[in-house]
């Protein structure tokens, strides 16, 4: 369900939702290079559930999303919120106990 | 002259236990298995008293003249009352120790508390023995496993079967066979069995950190062990439902194992009370998703909002039909439909703009089924059915009925006369999850399509169960679910076919 948003190409290349064709393939050939010299910086991405991570595999997947027009349109629609850098956080919930079955006498190995 | 009244006494008793039943025979037939453990029961208390008899007597015959006839009598008592009570020397002895065949044996002597699962229980305490050993050894699992083929199958038996299987890694087959003696009947099913596999579940959740359904499986249980309800009492109050600090040490100081729970009691004390809900349930769905400029970026937010918590936290249906309405406004505004529109022709492609608010709608229609299914038993409360909901229950129906028509199938397949029963038991059980939980958001048509898939494979199963393998326990187990199922999906000729097998197997 996160997916929608975080493996959204329009985020992944980071570019709006009026970019033209070719400012498309320009960003994906400028990404591409930079990920193959280990830029700094270009392995994340903003999205509106926080930072993620790219790769070569990830940018090639959104430009070829990007290419067919009619998913293009789906994309922009799911594209409309702003991206944040600090993820949500969501509601603090306790934390396993995984002594627990040591604890209640239930694992002796 | 003491003792001669207490022999006395004992001799009465005995002959009062043989002549007169302990139960009257219109409310518990003879041959059933109440009846089978009601007289082991008098055998065991008839064996008790006897065995005071004869330790008095056999006090008064060598010692009573030497003026101390008491004391004589209670060290004899003391070392013969594990011969009747064997469970005594498993439990302290036999099971610390490991020694899962002894233990095995010697249980097999019969007695409290297995009287509802003889062999069943015999099994679970050398289960419990081979638990304690350092190393798991699959001959020994393999000798204790063929030991419960032996028998019918009854409470003690699954909760050993589960155990065999955690113990041998399988941990899914393990919750899933220990969660089900609640559908086995209470005259098969000793209590002991059954406070042992709330035991384990409950560590179980807590070590992979599933707090709200050990709440809801501790909850549900009418006779909680203090540790069950230590753990219930520490994860409510982790989850802020409100337990105060006092109800938690309470049960901890009435707990068992203190030093080891220790951490736990600390993770429950430090847990900052939660303040009351601002926004009750009722009024969530009647909210505005964030006051947005426009439509759809409410809905996405809310979405996003969503879709930012864990999968494993439950999700209230109030929060599915908020994003529901949310996303209803936000696909008919004409402003959206006009933009989608306007792309489609500006790019010139084949599908019209309709046809792509169709696509988004499918793929919000596919997450809100993730979390109608999220949503779990409580997916009972959505009340909405239109819109982006209907569609939303149509994919999850759709979802669920392949899963479930795959599952009975293999049920079907556990007839094998070499699987044996403990096979189809889990194979149902695992049918029984994975419906109950595809079933809950459907409505009544819905859910007697996939009731019709998954009961004639059960009804076979259970009347192989009942006729060749003389397993009345589980077959009774399985009719009362499709009995209950099929008076709620209105199917009245299946419901008559399963209220006369309950009623035979009363």
């Amino acid at each position: 369900m996160a997916q929608r948003f975080t493996k959204d190409p329009f985020y992944v290349l980071d570019v709006p939702r009026t970019a033209t064709k070719p400012e498309l393939e320009a960003v994906a050939a400028s990404l591409l290079d930079a990920l193959a010299q280990g830029v700094r910086g270009a392995a994340r991405y903003l999205t509106p559930l926080g930072e993620r991570r790219r790769d070569a595999g990830s940018v090639n997947e959104a430009t070829h999303a990007l290419r067919e027009a009619d998913t293009r349109i789906v994309h922009e629609v799911w594209a409309g919120l702003p991206v944040r850098s600090r993820a949500i956080e969501p509601a603090p919930a306790p934390a396993p106990w995984p002594g627990g079955e040591r604890a209640l006498g239930w694992r002796h190995r | 002259m003491t003792e001669t009244l207490v022999v006395l006494l004992c001799v009465a008793v005995c002959a009062g236990v043989g002549v007169s039943p302990l139960a009257s025979v219109i409310s518990c037939d003879p041959q059933g298995p109440r009846g089978r453990a009601l007289r082991r029961a008098e055998q065991q208390f008839a064996a008790a008293v006897m065995l005071a008899a004869t330790c008095g007597l056999l006090s008064l015959w060598l010692l009573g003249k030497s003026g101390r006839p008491w004391w004589p009598m209670l060290v004899l008592l003391a070392v013969c009352v594990p011969l009747v009570h064997p469970w005594l020397i498993v439990r302290r002895l036999l099971i610390p120790l490991g020694a899962a065949r002894t233990a095995y044996r010697v249980a097999r002597l019969g007695g409290h508390p297995w009287f509802r699962d003889p062999n069943g229980g015999a099994v679970l305490s050398g289960v419990l023995a081979s638990l304690r050993r350092r190393r798991h050894d699959e001959e020994r699992s393999r000798w204790l496993r063929a030991r419960l083929e032996g028998d019918r199958l009854g409470g003690a038996g699954l909760v050993a079967l589960g155990l065999l299987a955690a113990d041998a890694g399988d941990r899914d087959t393990a919750r899933v066979v220990l969660a089900s003696l609640d559908e086995i009947e209470t005259d098969i099913c000793p209590p002991l069995a059954r406070a042992i596999a709330l035991d384990w579940l409950v560590a179980d959740a807590a070590g992979r950190g599933a707090w709200h359904e050990l709440v809801e499986r501790v909850a549900d249980d009418p006779f909680p062990t203090p540790t069950t309800r230590l753990v219930g009492a520490a994860a409510r109050r982790m989850l802020g439902d409100g337990t105060a600090r006092t109800t938690v040490v309470w049960c901890w100081l009435l707990a068992p194992r203190r030093l080891h729970t220790l951490g736990l009691l600390w993770a429950a004390l430090r847990r900052p009370p939660v303040g009351v809900a601002a926004i009750e349930p009722c009024d969530l769905a009647r909210l505005a998703a964030n006051a947005a400029p426009e439509p759809i970026l409410g809905a996405l937010a809310l979405h996003a909002e969503i879709a930012a918590q864990p999968a494993t936290v439950p999700v209230l249906p109030a929060v599915v039909e908020r994003l529901a309405a949310a996303w209803d406004v936000a696909l008919g505004d004409f402003g959206l439909r006009g933009g989608v529109r306007g792309r489609a022709e500006l790019f010139a492609v084949a599908a019209s703009g309709e046809l792509l608010i169709a696509r988004v709608q499918r793929a919000v229609a596919h997450d809100l089924a993730l979390l109608v299914a999220q949503c779990g038993r409580q997916a009972e409360g959505l009340r909405r059915d239109t819109g982006v909901l209907r569609r939303a229950r149509e994919v999850h129906f759709e979802e669920v009925l392949e899963g479930v028509v795959r599952d009975s199938a293999v049920v079907g397949g556990k007839r094998d006369p070499e699987m044996g029963p403990a096979a189809a038991w889990i194979a149902w059980v695992r049918v029984r999850a994975a419906y109950v939980e595809a079933v809950v958001p459907l409505d009544v048509a819905q859910r007697a399509i996939v009731y019709s898939e998954i009961e004639l494979e059960v009804r076979h199963c259970a009347a192989w169960l009942w006729n060749e393998r003389r397993e009345r326990g589980l077959a009774q187990a399985m009719c009362l679910f499709l009995l209950a199922e099929a008076e709620r999906v209105r199917d009245v000729e299946a419901a008559a076919y399963y209220r006369h097998n309950v009623v035979v197997g009363l």
